[in-house]
Protein backbone atom coordinates (compact mmCIF):
# COMPACT_ATOMS: atom_id res chain seq x y z
CA UNK A 1 0.00 0.00 0.00
CA UNK A 2 2.92 2.30 1.08
CA UNK A 3 4.22 1.60 -2.42
CA UNK A 4 1.07 2.35 -4.62
CA UNK A 5 1.05 5.90 -2.87
CA UNK A 6 4.58 6.28 -2.95
CA UNK A 7 3.89 5.70 -6.77
CA UNK A 8 0.99 7.86 -7.22
CA UNK A 9 2.45 10.75 -5.38
CA UNK A 10 5.62 11.08 -7.68
CA UNK A 11 3.86 10.48 -10.80
CA UNK A 12 1.11 13.05 -9.45
CA UNK A 13 3.85 15.23 -8.75
CA UNK A 14 4.89 15.06 -11.96
CA UNK A 15 1.89 16.01 -13.72
CA UNK A 16 0.37 18.01 -11.66
CA UNK A 17 2.06 20.91 -13.48
CA UNK A 18 0.11 20.42 -16.35
CA UNK A 19 -2.79 22.45 -17.83
CA UNK A 20 -5.48 21.43 -20.50
CA UNK A 21 -2.94 23.10 -22.83
CA UNK A 22 0.09 21.29 -21.65
CA UNK A 23 -2.48 17.86 -22.54
CA UNK A 24 -3.37 18.85 -25.77
CA UNK A 25 0.41 19.54 -26.77
CA UNK A 26 1.37 16.31 -25.31
CA UNK A 27 -1.15 14.43 -27.47
CA UNK A 28 0.27 16.75 -30.44
CA UNK A 29 3.78 15.35 -30.16
CA UNK A 30 2.45 11.92 -29.53
CA UNK A 31 0.63 12.40 -32.94
CA UNK A 32 4.00 13.79 -34.85
CA UNK A 33 5.79 10.66 -33.54
CA UNK A 34 3.61 8.26 -34.76
CA UNK A 35 3.41 10.29 -37.49
CA UNK A 36 7.49 10.22 -37.92
CA UNK A 37 7.18 6.20 -37.67
CA UNK A 38 4.60 6.39 -39.67
CA UNK A 39 7.02 8.32 -42.65
CA UNK A 40 9.25 5.87 -42.13
CA UNK A 41 7.60 2.58 -42.23
CA UNK A 42 4.93 3.25 -44.64
CA UNK A 43 6.96 5.57 -46.54
CA UNK A 44 10.07 4.49 -46.62
CA UNK A 45 11.49 7.97 -46.00
CA UNK A 46 14.78 8.38 -44.35
CA UNK A 47 13.25 5.03 -41.96
CA UNK A 48 16.73 4.80 -40.06
CA UNK A 49 16.39 8.42 -38.44
CA UNK A 50 12.65 8.83 -38.32
CA UNK A 51 11.38 6.07 -36.71
CA UNK A 52 13.82 6.51 -33.83
CA UNK A 53 13.06 10.07 -33.63
CA UNK A 54 9.53 9.27 -33.54
CA UNK A 55 9.60 6.46 -31.17
CA UNK A 56 12.13 9.10 -28.98
CA UNK A 57 9.27 11.96 -29.29
CA UNK A 58 6.64 9.13 -27.95
CA UNK A 59 8.75 8.59 -24.89
CA UNK A 60 9.67 11.93 -23.59
CA UNK A 61 6.04 12.89 -24.18
CA UNK A 62 5.04 10.70 -22.06
CA UNK A 63 3.38 12.56 -19.13
CA UNK A 64 5.72 12.07 -15.66
CA UNK A 65 8.70 11.22 -18.22
CA UNK A 66 10.10 14.42 -17.78
CA UNK A 67 12.16 15.34 -14.19
CA UNK A 68 14.10 18.32 -14.59
CA UNK A 69 15.48 17.76 -10.93
CA UNK A 70 16.76 14.69 -11.97
CA UNK A 71 20.35 13.79 -11.33
CA UNK A 72 20.87 12.35 -15.06
CA UNK A 73 19.18 14.93 -16.71
CA UNK A 74 15.70 15.20 -17.53
CA UNK A 75 14.95 12.66 -20.01
CA UNK A 76 17.33 10.17 -17.19
CA UNK A 77 19.50 7.64 -20.18
CA UNK A 78 18.19 9.85 -23.37
CA UNK A 79 19.83 12.82 -22.01
CA UNK A 80 23.17 11.52 -20.80
CA UNK A 81 23.11 10.17 -24.45
CA UNK A 82 22.83 13.65 -25.79
CA UNK A 83 25.32 14.84 -23.08
CA UNK A 84 27.63 12.05 -24.75
CA UNK A 85 27.22 12.84 -28.06
CA UNK A 86 25.49 15.25 -29.54
CA UNK A 87 25.85 18.21 -26.97
CA UNK A 88 30.05 17.71 -27.59
CA UNK A 89 29.05 16.96 -31.53
CA UNK A 90 30.82 13.09 -30.93
CA UNK A 91 28.06 11.32 -32.50
CA UNK A 92 27.37 13.40 -35.94
CA UNK A 93 31.08 13.19 -36.04
CA UNK A 94 31.37 9.87 -36.31
CA UNK A 95 28.96 9.01 -38.41
CA UNK A 96 30.47 11.58 -41.08
CA UNK A 97 33.57 8.76 -40.92
CA UNK A 98 31.17 6.31 -41.70
CA UNK A 99 29.63 8.53 -44.49
CA UNK A 100 33.28 9.43 -46.14
CA UNK A 101 33.79 5.65 -46.15
CA UNK A 102 30.52 5.01 -48.02
CA UNK A 103 31.03 7.71 -50.98
CA UNK A 104 32.48 6.62 -54.28
CA UNK A 105 34.46 9.81 -55.57
CA UNK A 106 35.48 8.29 -58.30
CA UNK A 107 33.22 9.42 -61.10
CA UNK A 108 33.35 12.87 -59.96
CA UNK A 109 37.42 12.14 -59.99
CA UNK A 110 36.84 11.42 -63.74
CA UNK A 111 34.84 14.70 -64.25
CA UNK A 112 35.95 16.99 -61.84
CA UNK A 113 34.07 20.18 -63.44
CA UNK A 114 31.03 18.97 -62.35
CA UNK A 115 32.16 19.73 -58.66
CA UNK A 116 31.27 23.91 -59.10
CA UNK A 117 27.22 22.84 -59.11
CA UNK A 118 28.19 21.30 -55.63
CA UNK A 119 28.93 24.74 -54.81
CA UNK A 120 26.13 26.29 -56.50
CA UNK A 121 24.07 24.23 -54.44
CA UNK A 122 24.73 26.11 -51.37
CA UNK A 123 23.13 28.86 -51.94
CA UNK A 124 19.71 28.23 -50.13
CA UNK A 125 22.07 28.16 -46.85
CA UNK A 126 22.87 31.67 -47.41
CA UNK A 127 19.57 33.25 -48.59
CA UNK A 128 17.63 31.17 -45.82
CA UNK A 129 20.36 32.84 -43.44
CA UNK A 130 19.13 36.33 -44.49
CA UNK A 131 15.73 35.22 -44.26
CA UNK A 132 15.90 33.80 -40.89
CA UNK A 133 18.18 37.19 -39.67
CA UNK A 134 14.59 38.89 -39.83
CA UNK A 135 13.27 36.86 -36.71
CA UNK A 136 15.79 35.04 -35.01
CA UNK A 137 19.30 36.68 -34.04
CA UNK A 138 22.97 36.04 -35.37
CA UNK A 139 23.64 32.53 -34.58
CA UNK A 140 20.68 31.38 -34.73
CA UNK A 141 19.74 32.46 -38.19
CA UNK A 142 23.07 30.78 -39.01
CA UNK A 143 22.24 27.66 -37.72
CA UNK A 144 18.71 27.53 -39.07
CA UNK A 145 20.49 28.50 -42.88
CA UNK A 146 22.51 25.57 -42.70
CA UNK A 147 19.56 23.31 -42.34
CA UNK A 148 19.98 23.69 -46.75
CA UNK A 149 22.98 21.56 -45.91
CA UNK A 150 20.53 19.00 -46.60
CA UNK A 151 23.33 17.13 -44.16
CA UNK A 152 21.97 16.46 -40.81
CA UNK A 153 25.43 15.70 -39.09
CA UNK A 154 26.93 19.58 -40.44
CA UNK A 155 23.17 20.99 -39.32
CA UNK A 156 23.72 19.18 -35.69
CA UNK A 157 27.65 20.64 -35.59
CA UNK A 158 27.06 23.82 -36.98
CA UNK A 159 23.74 24.47 -34.31
CA UNK A 160 25.51 23.19 -31.37
CA UNK A 161 29.22 25.04 -32.27
CA UNK A 162 27.21 28.34 -32.50
CA UNK A 163 24.95 27.30 -28.99
CA UNK A 164 21.86 28.11 -30.42
CA UNK A 165 18.37 27.34 -28.95
CA UNK A 166 16.52 25.83 -31.70
CA UNK A 167 18.72 23.05 -31.73
CA UNK A 168 15.71 20.50 -31.52
CA UNK A 169 13.98 21.97 -34.72
CA UNK A 170 17.07 22.66 -36.86
CA UNK A 171 17.39 18.32 -36.49
CA UNK A 172 14.15 17.60 -37.12
CA UNK A 173 13.86 20.40 -40.21
CA UNK A 174 17.40 18.76 -41.51
CA UNK A 175 16.64 15.21 -41.18
CA UNK A 176 12.75 15.16 -42.50
CA UNK A 177 13.45 17.36 -45.26
CA UNK A 178 16.06 15.52 -46.63
CA UNK A 179 13.61 12.56 -46.36
CA UNK A 180 11.10 14.47 -48.27
CA UNK A 181 13.61 15.33 -51.17
CA UNK A 182 11.73 13.16 -53.57
CA UNK A 183 8.78 15.43 -53.16
CA UNK A 184 10.22 19.05 -52.70
CA UNK A 185 12.54 19.09 -55.71
CA UNK A 186 10.59 17.56 -58.68
CA UNK A 187 8.13 20.62 -58.81
CA UNK A 188 11.27 22.99 -58.23
CA UNK A 189 12.88 21.43 -61.13
CA UNK A 190 10.32 21.28 -63.45
CA UNK A 191 8.96 24.51 -62.99
CA UNK A 192 12.93 25.79 -63.96
CA UNK A 193 13.48 23.97 -66.87
CA UNK A 194 11.89 23.17 -70.19
CA UNK A 195 10.65 19.47 -71.37
CA UNK A 196 13.50 19.74 -74.25
CA UNK A 197 16.11 20.83 -71.59
CA UNK A 198 15.10 17.87 -68.95
CA UNK A 199 16.20 15.66 -71.90
CA UNK A 200 19.32 17.34 -72.71
CA UNK A 201 21.55 13.90 -72.90
CA UNK A 202 24.89 13.81 -71.21
CA UNK A 203 26.90 10.55 -72.10
CA UNK A 204 29.17 9.08 -69.67
CA UNK A 205 32.89 9.22 -70.44
CA UNK A 206 34.07 8.13 -67.64
CA UNK A 207 38.33 9.05 -67.57
CA UNK A 208 40.33 6.41 -65.49
CA UNK A 209 41.17 7.71 -62.08
CA UNK A 210 44.48 6.15 -60.35
CA UNK A 211 44.85 5.01 -57.01
CA UNK A 212 47.53 7.89 -56.29
CA UNK A 213 44.55 10.52 -56.88
CA UNK A 214 42.01 8.61 -54.69
CA UNK A 215 43.99 8.25 -52.38
CA UNK A 216 45.41 12.24 -52.13
CA UNK A 217 41.68 13.87 -52.92
CA UNK A 218 40.45 13.02 -48.75
CA UNK A 219 44.18 14.40 -48.19
CA UNK A 220 44.37 17.40 -50.30
CA UNK A 221 40.28 18.08 -49.39
CA UNK A 222 41.39 18.37 -45.37
CA UNK A 223 44.08 20.71 -46.08
CA UNK A 224 42.61 22.97 -48.47
CA UNK A 225 39.01 23.37 -46.23
CA UNK A 226 41.12 23.42 -42.79
CA UNK A 227 43.02 26.17 -44.54
CA UNK A 228 40.23 28.49 -45.53
CA UNK A 229 38.13 27.53 -42.66
CA UNK A 230 39.90 26.13 -39.77
CA UNK A 231 36.26 25.55 -37.60
CA UNK A 232 35.25 22.97 -39.96
CA UNK A 233 38.59 21.08 -40.04
CA UNK A 234 36.84 18.13 -38.19
CA UNK A 235 34.32 18.07 -39.76
CA UNK A 236 35.17 17.58 -43.41
CA UNK A 237 38.49 15.75 -41.65
CA UNK A 238 36.53 12.80 -40.70
CA UNK A 239 34.44 12.89 -43.49
CA UNK A 240 37.66 12.67 -45.33
CA UNK A 241 39.23 10.52 -42.91
CA UNK A 242 36.04 7.70 -43.74
CA UNK A 243 37.17 7.96 -47.17
CA UNK A 244 40.53 7.60 -47.27
CA UNK A 245 39.99 4.46 -45.09
CA UNK A 246 37.95 3.18 -48.41
CA UNK A 247 40.29 4.07 -50.97
CA UNK A 248 43.66 3.26 -49.42
CA UNK A 249 43.33 -0.27 -50.09
CA UNK A 250 44.85 -2.12 -46.94
CA UNK A 251 42.35 -1.01 -44.70
CA UNK A 252 39.31 -3.03 -45.82
CA UNK A 253 38.51 -4.45 -43.03
CA UNK A 254 37.61 -0.95 -40.86
CA UNK A 255 36.21 0.49 -44.27
CA UNK A 256 33.65 -2.02 -43.95
CA UNK A 257 33.16 -1.72 -40.07
CA UNK A 258 32.90 2.37 -41.06
CA UNK A 259 30.15 1.91 -43.39
CA UNK A 260 28.21 -0.64 -41.53
CA UNK A 261 28.89 -1.41 -37.93
CA UNK A 262 29.88 2.53 -37.15
CA UNK A 263 27.28 3.99 -39.00
CA UNK A 264 24.37 2.08 -38.08
CA UNK A 265 25.23 2.38 -34.16
CA UNK A 266 25.56 5.94 -34.54
CA UNK A 267 22.29 6.13 -36.86
CA UNK A 268 20.36 4.17 -34.11
CA UNK A 269 21.96 6.37 -30.98
CA UNK A 270 21.60 9.64 -33.07
CA UNK A 271 17.76 9.37 -33.91
CA UNK A 272 16.41 8.36 -30.78
CA UNK A 273 18.64 11.17 -28.64
CA UNK A 274 17.07 14.12 -31.03
CA UNK A 275 14.20 13.45 -29.71
CA UNK A 276 15.17 14.90 -26.00
CA UNK A 277 14.71 18.01 -28.31
CA UNK A 278 11.09 17.22 -29.29
CA UNK A 279 9.97 18.16 -26.18
CA UNK A 280 6.57 20.00 -26.33
CA UNK A 281 6.90 23.01 -24.10
CA UNK A 282 10.35 23.37 -25.87
CA UNK A 283 9.19 21.74 -29.58
CA UNK A 284 5.61 23.74 -30.14
CA UNK A 285 6.15 26.70 -30.25
CA UNK A 286 5.58 29.43 -33.28
CA UNK A 287 9.31 29.65 -33.57
CA UNK A 288 9.66 26.24 -34.42
CA UNK A 289 6.90 26.38 -36.93
CA UNK A 290 8.91 29.19 -38.65
CA UNK A 291 12.32 27.71 -38.87
CA UNK A 292 10.56 24.46 -40.23
CA UNK A 293 9.07 26.64 -43.33
CA UNK A 294 12.15 28.15 -43.70
CA UNK A 295 13.96 24.76 -44.09
CA UNK A 296 11.86 24.24 -46.84
CA UNK A 297 12.86 27.76 -48.65
CA UNK A 298 16.68 26.29 -47.92
CA UNK A 299 15.87 22.80 -50.08
CA UNK A 300 14.37 24.95 -52.68
CA UNK A 301 16.23 27.69 -53.03
CA UNK A 302 18.85 25.04 -52.95
CA UNK A 303 17.55 23.47 -56.09
CA UNK A 304 17.17 26.52 -57.65
CA UNK A 305 20.43 27.39 -57.52
CA UNK A 306 21.68 25.16 -58.48
CA UNK A 307 19.44 24.35 -62.00
CA UNK A 308 19.98 27.98 -62.63
CA UNK A 309 23.09 28.15 -62.49
CA UNK A 310 23.55 24.95 -65.15
CA UNK A 311 21.01 26.77 -66.86
CA UNK A 312 23.48 30.17 -66.70
CA UNK A 313 26.99 28.13 -67.75
CA UNK A 314 24.80 26.36 -70.65
CA UNK A 315 24.70 30.10 -72.35
CA UNK A 316 28.18 30.25 -72.96
CA UNK A 317 29.58 26.33 -73.23
CA UNK A 318 29.21 24.76 -76.34
CA UNK A 319 28.88 20.96 -74.61
CA UNK A 320 25.63 21.50 -73.16
CA UNK A 321 24.35 19.54 -69.32
CA UNK A 322 20.99 18.73 -68.58
CA UNK A 323 20.01 21.55 -65.96
CA UNK A 324 18.43 19.42 -63.67
CA UNK A 325 22.00 17.97 -62.48
CA UNK A 326 22.63 21.15 -60.62
CA UNK A 327 19.34 20.40 -58.69
CA UNK A 328 21.61 17.31 -57.33
CA UNK A 329 24.02 19.39 -55.84
CA UNK A 330 22.04 19.96 -52.44
CA UNK A 331 23.74 17.12 -50.91
CA UNK A 332 21.46 14.68 -48.92
CA UNK A 333 23.19 11.77 -50.75
CA UNK A 334 21.89 9.75 -52.72
CA UNK A 335 18.47 10.72 -52.47
CA UNK A 336 19.28 13.87 -55.03
CA UNK A 337 21.18 12.29 -57.24
CA UNK A 338 18.36 9.74 -58.19
CA UNK A 339 15.72 12.50 -58.20
CA UNK A 340 17.40 13.81 -61.02
CA UNK A 341 18.12 10.27 -62.63
CA UNK A 342 14.37 9.39 -62.23
CA UNK A 343 13.36 13.13 -63.83
CA UNK A 344 15.86 12.66 -66.66
CA UNK A 345 14.24 8.98 -67.62
CA UNK A 346 10.71 10.61 -67.50
CA UNK A 347 11.64 13.16 -69.96
CA UNK A 348 13.38 10.66 -71.99
CA UNK A 349 13.18 6.99 -71.23
CA UNK A 350 17.16 6.56 -72.76
CA UNK A 351 18.31 9.76 -71.15
CA UNK A 352 20.72 8.04 -68.52
CA UNK A 353 21.75 11.16 -66.32
CA UNK A 354 22.56 8.61 -62.74
CA UNK A 355 26.60 8.64 -63.19
CA UNK A 356 26.38 12.78 -63.70
CA UNK A 357 23.69 13.09 -61.14
CA UNK A 358 25.89 11.04 -58.17
CA UNK A 359 28.99 13.18 -59.46
CA UNK A 360 26.75 16.27 -58.50
CA UNK A 361 25.46 15.03 -55.46
CA UNK A 362 28.65 13.70 -53.75
CA UNK A 363 30.19 17.75 -54.89
CA UNK A 364 27.03 18.91 -52.86
CA UNK A 365 28.34 16.39 -49.90
CA UNK A 366 31.71 18.42 -49.96
CA UNK A 367 30.39 21.62 -50.42
CA UNK A 368 28.06 21.54 -47.83
CA UNK A 369 30.41 20.79 -45.01
CA UNK A 370 32.70 23.56 -46.78
CA UNK A 371 29.74 26.33 -46.44
CA UNK A 372 28.90 24.68 -42.86
CA UNK A 373 32.43 25.33 -42.06
CA UNK A 374 32.27 29.41 -43.57
CA UNK A 375 29.07 29.25 -41.49
CA UNK A 376 30.86 28.07 -38.72
CA UNK A 377 33.29 31.08 -38.72
CA UNK A 378 31.01 33.61 -39.71
CA UNK A 379 29.04 32.89 -36.26
CA UNK A 380 32.59 32.19 -34.06
CA UNK A 381 34.11 35.13 -35.53
CA UNK A 382 30.83 37.58 -34.75
CA UNK B 1 2.04 27.87 -23.55
CA UNK B 2 2.67 28.50 -27.08
CA UNK B 3 5.15 31.03 -27.76
CA UNK B 4 3.21 33.62 -29.49
CA UNK B 5 4.75 36.71 -28.50
CA UNK B 6 8.43 36.37 -28.96
CA UNK B 7 9.19 36.68 -31.99
CA UNK B 8 11.33 39.34 -33.45
CA UNK B 9 10.42 41.08 -37.20
CA UNK B 10 13.44 42.97 -38.36
CA UNK B 11 12.97 43.25 -42.13
CA UNK B 12 16.65 45.14 -42.37
CA UNK B 13 17.90 42.47 -41.19
CA UNK B 14 17.68 40.45 -44.75
CA UNK B 15 19.63 43.65 -46.11
CA UNK B 16 22.09 43.95 -43.86
CA UNK B 17 23.50 40.54 -44.14
CA UNK B 18 23.23 39.87 -48.05
CA UNK B 19 27.35 41.21 -47.46
CA UNK B 20 27.73 37.22 -45.77
CA UNK B 21 25.64 35.70 -48.82
CA UNK B 22 27.91 37.57 -51.06
CA UNK B 23 31.45 36.48 -49.43
CA UNK B 24 30.25 33.03 -48.32
CA UNK B 25 29.36 32.04 -51.58
CA UNK B 26 32.39 33.71 -53.06
CA UNK B 27 34.75 31.67 -50.75
CA UNK B 28 32.80 28.81 -51.41
CA UNK B 29 33.17 28.57 -55.34
CA UNK B 30 36.57 29.60 -54.49
CA UNK B 31 37.69 27.08 -52.19
CA UNK B 32 35.74 24.61 -55.17
CA UNK B 33 37.61 26.29 -57.84
CA UNK B 34 41.10 25.30 -56.27
CA UNK B 35 40.03 21.92 -55.52
CA UNK B 36 38.65 21.16 -59.02
CA UNK B 37 42.62 22.51 -60.24
CA UNK B 38 44.35 20.37 -57.81
CA UNK B 39 41.79 17.20 -58.69
CA UNK B 40 42.91 18.21 -62.45
CA UNK B 41 46.00 18.27 -62.04
CA UNK B 42 45.97 15.11 -60.11
CA UNK B 43 44.53 13.30 -62.48
CA UNK B 44 47.13 14.56 -65.31
CA UNK B 45 50.39 14.09 -63.16
CA UNK B 46 48.85 10.37 -61.99
CA UNK B 47 48.32 9.36 -65.74
CA UNK B 48 45.17 8.18 -64.32
CA UNK B 49 46.06 4.43 -64.25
Amino acid sequence: MTALTSWLSTWAERVSGMGALDWVQTLVMMAIGGLLIFLAIKKDMEPTLLLPMGFGAIIVNLPGVYAPGSEHGAFGPLSTLFDAGIANELFPLILFIGIGAMIDFGPLLSNPKLMIFGAAAQFGIFFTFCMASIFFDFNDALSIGVIGAADGPTSIVVAQQLNSKYVGAIMVAAYSYMALVPIIQPPVIKALTTKKERMIRMPYEPKSVSKTTKILFPIIITAVVGIVAPDSVYLVGFLMFGNLIRECGVLNSLSETAQKVLANLITIFLGITISTKMYYADFLQVNTLLILGLGLVAFIIDTAGGVLFAKLLNLFTKNKVNPMIGAAGISAFPMSGRVVHKLGLEADNQNFLLMHSMAVNVSGQIASVIAGGIILSFGLGA
Amino acid sequence: MMNLINLAFNPMNFVNNLGYMGVGMLIIIAVIGVIIGATTLLNKFTGGK
